[in-house]
């Protein structure tokens, strides 16, 4: 299944790199940021298809398309603050949500940090209640291999 | 009516007319892959990013 979407995600990619080297001129920040929202369904596909993709290289490579590499660790990071909230996922997706996440946390530091900020101050409203009570049964923040310093279970 | 859209999303025009060239170059790429693409589930992919107006229904389930 993964496999499968590796190819999905990579012409997913490839699309939107070709629409961002169509711009002559320098790409907008807020016109990337929006390219980035755009894709952002397709990295929730991903991980309910067991895909981990790379945030890093995803975001180089629009970067690149855009002529934009100086902002790296901004738009990967937005990039992170675009994926589905734990809850959303089962077991094994929340783990590639977790692998997805080290990627970025290895490279830059803060990102288990900041999205877990974010997981505690909001909740996902766009959850319907029988999806959300079912993702709460099958996952918890447990399922997460985050370092247990960074990552306090017990508050949630 | 996308430049509308944009601009509903409070883009500046330059902004938003970038955003419009991005999303018909996607397209475009789309069209130029799909030409060249053999695996059906990429291709359908291909179709709905070339598409994106277009609706897609669901497969029919045989009973």
């Amino acid at each position: 299944m993964a496999a499968n979407f590796a190819e999905i995600f990579e012409v997913e990619l490839q699309c939107w790199c070709y629409g961002l080297t169509n711009i002559e001129d320098r790409v907008e920040r807020r016109a990337l940021n929006e390219v980035v929202k755009d894709f952002a369904p397709v990295f929730k596909e991903a991980i309910e298809n067991l895909y981990a993709f790379d945030p890093i290289e995803t975001t180089r490579r629009l970067l690149t398309a855009a002529r934009c590499p100086e902002l790296e660790k901004e738009m990967t990071f937005y990039l992170l603050s675009l994926l589905p909230f734990p809850t959303e996922l089962n077991g094994e997706q929340a783990k590639i949500l977790n692998e997805i996440v080290l990627k970025v946390e290895r490279l830059f530091g803060g990102a288990i940090q900041r999205l877990q900020r974010k997981w505690n101050s909001s909740s996902p409203a766009r959850v319907s209640a029988p999806r959300k009570a079912r993702a709460h049964s099958e996952t918890s923040f447990e399922n997460l291999s985050f370092p247990s310093s960074l990552l306090d279970i017990k508050k949630l | 009516m996308p430049q509308q859209d944009s601009l509903e999303r409070g883009l500046s025009p330059r902004a938003s007319q970038q955003l419009d060239q991005v999303r018909a170059g996607r397209e475009e790429c789309a069209k130029e892959l799909l030409a060249k693409t053999s695996s059906g589930t990429v291709a359908n992919r291909l179709k709905k990013i070339a598409n994106p107006n277009e609706l897609t229904l669901p497969p029919r389930q045989v009973v």
